[in-house]
């Protein structure tokens, strides 16, 4: 009895303080792991500070502009180009098709809409309208 | 038991006790010794066993899902960043490292020198050798060296050569907001603009700091005005952009401007903030704050008329008018026309004590309330007489900041009530006091309106934003003394007319007529057109959609009855 009290007694004393052992170990390991992790945010943190100062820059709009001038054939929006959905036409009938001379159906331009200032519309029509002869005298053309 | 009997149960001795007897003691004491002990340890055991299966099995549902460490760090920076209204970066603090020798372990001076210019070539030869054989334990050679620099002094291996980690204030859009921002000294303490007014803020470092500027705005602006600038040879500008309802400066620039990251090399001239520091006498945009107090006063109508037929003549001097009509003009015709006879017959007639108290209600006799320490105080004429208050109702004799008159336009035209500047970003509209009625303040959106449809802002229309303002011109006053032909050109101006969300200002510092100008320097020919540009690209960035200008509800809102009964439409 007392022996076998005794065996128990020390194969628990050399489990525990393996175990003790151990679980210290891998906390003193997992302490080093979280410092790690610590000092790589502090890092990351400190690049994504960089790259947030580098973004403000690129974003300049001086450098936007010059870069848009470079690669894009975009111009400033004009105030005739603006407009609301309210705007559009809501019946369908204005979207009428003629045949043009090649017997393909072509869209009639949209009707222009009500624009800021007579002056700018009509200027706007004197370079948007294309001269086309009317539906009737097309279509019997190709007749 | 008695005490000496314990005693002796103790210690396991009984002297008077045989020696068979005192040997089975012995063994008994010894017995019941090893089983205290043991009884002691069995509680111990229990008492960590019970630890231990409380802290693994009974407490485990009990544990945080993350575990929280007490020594978690952050990035803080020795700054706050500043961002602008849409959270854009504005200035922000980056590492660097600074070069330092430790004298006393430099060899060799001469040679160290030698060597390290052949990688700093812009230092003074002589001041770094007087600096390494110092025998000081620490001595700057150059602070914010790039990484470039950094590796090649380095890799010079001169002894005694330190690097000490530091941060550097860096602005990434460069000249753009200097004067808004400010700037700071070499140990980044803020010494101007937002950097010096929010200097403590900025070093508790609560997060970020949310100015009102758009980035976007202020481009816009800075790129309309400083064209103006060049294309009439001006020697400065100023432009400001502001919501009339939350008081918010969404750009405000002044130019000649400087590089935030050397304001030493600039000019005190070019560090001078014209909109916030320079106080000029705005000439006759000021009509639109007498033409205000008369209507709001009751001394005038829309249908009042005025004797302009003449110059004025009071004390010695002389009234005239610029574009002079010569006859009775009404008070829409006073605007459209500039009349500074009708102007100051206007003033009189609700005397200079009404004037000085709306004009100190719309903040145009204390200094200006914004957060940035270069504030200039209006210079206000003492004593206050008749001839101040003829002169001051058409701009001259008064001198105030281009930020107070862009916080008057903005109250004359937001239905009357009066919010401070402020340069952070607000939410909503603060609390404000009221300077004018709803019914004044829509008359005045009317006659702004007529003005640049009719009057001498024509040049600043864009079809669709209804802009509505005031022309001023000015000349500049230098030693107490008119000088001919150096004015100060002011447009202001507010947009959309008919619900006014921005008013606009840019002022024009001796601009010069050009060929297109037919020689012509005054504001409705330089300041005007300026505007309508900076407007035609920065309302859609505001979210401002332009109006069909036949809608009827607009023009319902801007109609303007004129004299003769004859009814006459603001709008085209």
């Amino acid at each position: 009895m007392t022996r076998a009290v005794t065996i128990i007694g020390l194969v628990l004393t050399i489990l525990i303080g393996t175990g003790t052992y151990w679980v210290s170990h891998q906390v003193e390991r997992l302490e080093k792991r979280y410092a790690d992790i610590q000092s790589d945010i502090l890092a990351e943190q400190e690049s994504i500070h960089v790259l947030q100062a580098e973004w403000s820059y690129l974003n300049n709009p001086e450098r936007i502009e010059r870069l848009s001038k470079q690669y894009l054939s975009l111009a400033q929006i004009d105030v005739l180009q603006m407009a609301s959905i309210d705007d559009l036409p809501e019946d369908a009938d204005l979207h009428q098709y003629r045949i043009n001379k090649f017997g393909e159906a072509v869209a009639f331009m949209p009707v222009p809409r009500a624009r800021p200032g007579d002056l700018m519309y009509d200027e706007a029509a004197d370079t948007m309208i294309i001269d086309a002869p009317s539906v009737a005298t097309e279509t019997g053309a190709a007749q | 038991m008695s005490l000496t009997r314990f005693s002796y149960w103790l210690r396991g001795d009984r002297p008077e006790l045989g020696p068979d007897q005192r040997e089975r003691l012995a063994l008994e004491t010894a017995r019941n010794r090893i089983f205290i002990t043991g009884a002691m340890f069995i509680i111990g055991f229990c008492w960590i066993t019970y630890g231990l299966i409380d802290a693994s099995v009974l407490r485990q549902g009990n544990e945080p899902a993350v575990a929280s460490g007490t020594d978690t760090r952050e990035l803080k920076t020795e700054r706050a960043d500043i961002v602008d209204r849409n959270g854009m970066l504005l200035a922000t603090d980056l590492p660097t490292n600074s070069l330092y020798a430790d004298a006393r372990v430099v060899k060799d001076p001469v040679e160290s020198a030698d060597l390290l210019l052949t990688v700093l070539p812009d230092l003074d030869r002589d001041s770094l050798i007087r600096h390494l054989s110092s025998r000081k334990a620490f001595v700057w050679l150059r602070r914010n060296l790039t990484p470039e620099q950094q590796y090649d002094v380095n890799s010079l291996g001169i002894p005694g050569l330190n690097f000490q980690r530091e941060e550097r204030r860096v602005y990434p859009h460069g000249r753009l907001l200097s004067h808004v921002l400010g700037f700071t000294d070499i140990d980044n303490n803020g010494i101007a603009g937002a950097e010096r007014e929010f200097d403590n803020e900025l070093r508790i470092n609560n997060g970020p700091l949310e100015l009102s500027l758009d980035t976007r705005v202020q481009y816009a602006l800075a790129e309309e005005v400083e064209n103006a600038m060049e294309t009439y040879s001006a020697v400065g500008a100023a432009g400001l952009v502001m919501d009339v309802y939350t008081g918010e400066v969404v750009a405000m620039t002044s130019l000649p401007n400087f590089d935030p990251h050397r304001p030493g090399q600039a000019p005190a001239d070019a560090r001078f903030n014209r909109s916030t520091l320079g106080v000029y006498e705005m000439g006759s945009v000021f009509k639109l704050f007498n033409t205000a107090i008369a209507l709001e006063t009751g001394t005038s109508t829309l249908n009042s008329v005025y004797d302009a037929t003449e110059p004025l003549a009071i004390g010695g001097f002389r009234i005239r008018d610029y574009h002079g009509e010569n006859r009775w003009l009404t008070l829409p015709e006073i605007l459209v026309h500039s009349s500074n006879i009708g102007s100051a017959r206007m003033a009189m007639a609700f005397g200079g004590e009404t004037q000085q108290k709306y004009l100190k209600k719309l903040g145009m006799l204390d200094k200006p309330q914004i957060e940035l320490p270069e504030v200039g105080g209006p210079l206000v004429p003492n004593p206050w007489r008749d001839i101040n208050t003829m002169t001051i109702s058409f701009g001259h004799g008064l001198a105030v900041t281009p930020l107070q008159v862009v916080s008057g336009i903005s109250t004359l035209v937001n239905g009357g009530i009066r919010r401070p500047a402020t340069i952070l970003k607000q939410d909503g509209a603060p609390a404000g006091e009221r300077v004018f009625s709803q019914k004044t303040s829509e008359l005045l959106r009317r006659l702004m309106r007529l003005v640049v449809t009719d009057g001498s802002g024509k040049n600043a229309e864009v079809a669709g934003y209804f802009l509505g303002g005031k022309t001023g011109t000015s000349e500049k006053l230098v030693n107490g003394r008119y000088v001919k032909n150096a004015r100060m050109s002011t447009f202001v101006a507010a947009f959309p007319m008919q619900d006014p969300k921005y008013v606009v200002l840019v002022t024009l510092d001796e601009p010069k007529g050009t060929k297109e100008t037919y020689g012509f320097a005054t504001a409705g020919w330089v300041s005007a057109p300026a505007v309508g540009k900076v407007v035609t690209r920065i309302a859609p960035l505001l979210g401002i959609e332009p109006a069909n200008a036949k809608a009827p509800e607009i023009e319902q809102a801007l109609q303007i009855e004129l004299r003769k009964g004859e009814r006459k439409l603001a709008s085209f």
